[in-house]
């Protein structure tokens, strides 16, 4: 990694510093730190120099890691566009071969990622957690999902079958 | 913050949520209540926002049991009624084949024999017979809706309970292609078959197209009739079937009805209980393929005073539409405007624009045909429209030139021109500059050709 700011460096490569959660210091280039519209924002507001390190208490040292390497990859992604809210962001779930293998993690690190990502503020990175979990979801039945997500079944029966009127609602009728 | 779904918030459940497809969804949110909870807005926003129906009683009763229940009804901003229906003439095609096996015990085995067994066209003309005797009883249910006006009454009961309620669509379009109106899933296992709309027959269908004619006019009828019944206020009036209203009215309903649709239903004193409706409408979308469809819509016009959108999507040429679009109280307050699918040429065009110079900011037409008159001189037009700020012309054929590619110009006050948006996809971002109307008018003939 390069050294930290001289006045002949590129701005993009210019290190800051972040503290995560477990006051861990992480050096990160301000390009990459900057897929995140958070540390973005707050650098900017601090004025150009970003010398100070910049507080995350919401992540800890090895997800923080994670998420920038996963800025790193994606450090020349066209920046988000207000389109990518609409509804056609949310139809695919596809998602590329590096990513794919970038998710490929225990599923508390991977909560711990779409926690991160949200907080953040990296929508893209977001999307691709909540298309992997989508993912493990799909095709499963109630029982296969509860198993996948550890997840105890406490309807009472007058609930489930209250659920399985309101889905016959929503069904194809 | 911890790692598991259970312990993720609402917002971020929801987000992963937007990835799933209807079968998923339903089965996560049947796993515990944390999550049914957390997917709640999901669910509702995606089945419960707006809503397609048919005039059956079954599909009617299904409106009302929705918009009577506390956590979907008030989900509910938008009720689209299809004219879908059971033409006496299509009797003939209901068949006993395809064989749903799944609601006939003991007949998975009739599929494993061979196709033109014994026993197989026994069931068939089984079927075929009670099939037929099922859809008789639809087209008598039907019947006697209309004659008694019951499906107004359920429609008004419905829209009364509905709090978020602001648009409603009228809808002719095919129900096989697409997901289907409440109710239309369960006729289909009835009688092997889905209700048509005129949208399925073709043009020479003599038999079975006056009938979805009178079905979609009777539709328009039950709409109308119900929103002045519930006084709903409405901000959105879509209408995308063939509909013609050329049928003599009663004066009041204890007048005696000359046409199909019944004085109870509609006569000339409903349109002045309709006038708070009109004059509420913020926004109309309408299709019509041919001039005699719109005159339902000339009998709303003079009250749609507030109406700041207007779309209108069709194969007609607006002849008759300027005709009445740039008489002098249409749509006083329309700020947007949009034509998709239109045939008109560039002086009528021009005419029907003039008409709202000091109104209208936005204009998008689409998939237009534009005759007798150069392209760039509708843009030089448009720069006499002093409000206008927002220009989309998106697959127009102008003459015999084509525009294949979507540009979306902007008035820019700052330097008195019109400038091309950066498109969404890169490859067909153009911009245009221009120092005068000529010479943008030059530029935009270079960019068409």
């Amino acid at each position: 990694m390069a050294a930290a700011s001289t006045s002949a460096v590129d701005p993009a490569k210019k290190m800051i510093m972040l503290t995560t959660s477990d006051n861990i210091d992480i050096k990160v280039e301000r390009e990459v730190a900057e897929r995140s519209i958070l540390i973005k924002n707050l650098l900017e507001d601090l004025g150009s120099e970003g010398d100070e390190p910049i507080p995350i208490p919401n992540v800890n040292e090895a997800v923080m890691k994670k998420v920038l390497e996963w800025c790193e990859q994606h450090r020349k992604d066209p920046p988000a566009t207000q389109d990518d809210d609409s509804d056609s962001r949310k139809k695919s779930t596809d998602i590329d071969e590096w990513d794919q293998k970038f998710m490929q993690v225990d599923q508390e690190m991977l909560f711990e990622i779409i926690l991160a990502a949200n907080y953040l503020d990296i929508k893209a990175l977001l999307d691709v957690g909540c298309k992997t979990v989508a993912n493990m979801i799909k095709g499963k039945s109630p029982d296969e999902i509860r198993k996948t997500f550890n997840i105890q079944n406490d309807f009472t029966p007058e609930e489930e079958d209250q659920i399985r009127r309101e889905n016959e609602w929503a069904e194809d009728r | 913050m911890k790692g598991e779904l259970l312990s993720m918030p609402e917002e971020l459940v929801d987000n992963i949520c937007q990835f799933l497809e209807v079968e998923d969804l339903l089965c996560l949110r049947s796993t515990c209540r944390n999550i049914k909870d957390k997917s709640y807005h999901q669910f509702a926003t995606r089945f419960f926002c707006a809503r397609e129906f048919l005039v059956t009683h079954g599909s009617l009763q299904g409106l009302i049991d929705i918009s009577k229940d506390k956590k979907f009804g008030p989900c509910m901003r938008e009720v689209i009624i299809n004219t879908g229906t059971f033409p006496p003439s299509e009797i003939q095609d209901i068949d006993g084949e395809p064989i749903d096996t799944s609601t006939i015990p003991g007949t998975e085995e009739l599929f494993d024999v061979e196709e033109r067994s014994e026993e197989r066209e026994l069931l068939s003309a089984k079927l075929r017979k009670e099939r037929r005797r099922t859809y008789a009883k639809l087209m008598h249910e039907q019947h006697t809706l209309r004659k008694q006006s019951i499906d107004v009454a359920m429609l008004a009961e419905a829209f009364r309970n509905l709090p978020n309620l602001d648009t409603i669509q009228i809808s002719d379009e095919p129900i096989k292609r697409r997901r289907k109106p409440w109710g239309a899933s369960e006729i289909r296992r009835k009688i092997g078959t889905l209700p048509t709309t005129i949208g399925d027959r073709s043009p020479w269908d003599r038999d079975s197209i006056p009938h979805h004619k009178k079905m979609a006019t009777r539709v328009l009828a039950v709409v109308l009739s119900a929103i002045a019944a519930s006084e709903v206020k409405l901000k959105v009036f879509k209408c995308f079937a063939r509909i013609s209203l050329d049928i003599p009215l009663p004066k009041t309903p204890k007048h005696r009805s000359l046409s199909y649709i019944p004085s109870r239903t509609l006569s000339e004193s409903h349109f002045e209980l309709l006038k708070p409706f009109l004059n509420n409408l913020k926004s109309i979308q309408i299709m019509g393929e041919d001039d005699t469809q719109l005159d339902w819509l000339e009998r709303i016009i003079p009250d749609c005073v507030n109406v700041e959108k207007l779309f209108i999507r069709g194969r007609n040429n607006i002849k008759r539409l300027r005709s009445f679009l740039t008489s002098r109280h249409t749509f006083p307050a329309l700020r947007a405007l949009t034509l998709s699918d239109i045939v008109t040429s560039a002086a009528d065009l021009f005419s029907l624009l003039s008409n709202y110079t000091s109104t209208l900011e936005s204009l998008h037409i689409k998939n237009s045909k534009i005759y007798d008159g150069p392209f760039a001189e509708l843009l030089k037009r448009l720069q006499r429209l002093p409000q206008l700020r927002h220009v989309t012309l998106t697959n127009n054929r102008v003459e015999i030139a084509s525009v294949y590619e979507s540009h979306s110009w902007v008035w820019s006050e700052e330097s008195e021109e019109f400038r091309m948006l950066a498109n969404t996809r890169p490859k067909t971002e153009l911009v245009v500059r221009a120092s005068s109307e000529e010479e943008m008018g030059q530029k935009l003939r270079a960019v068409m050709h």
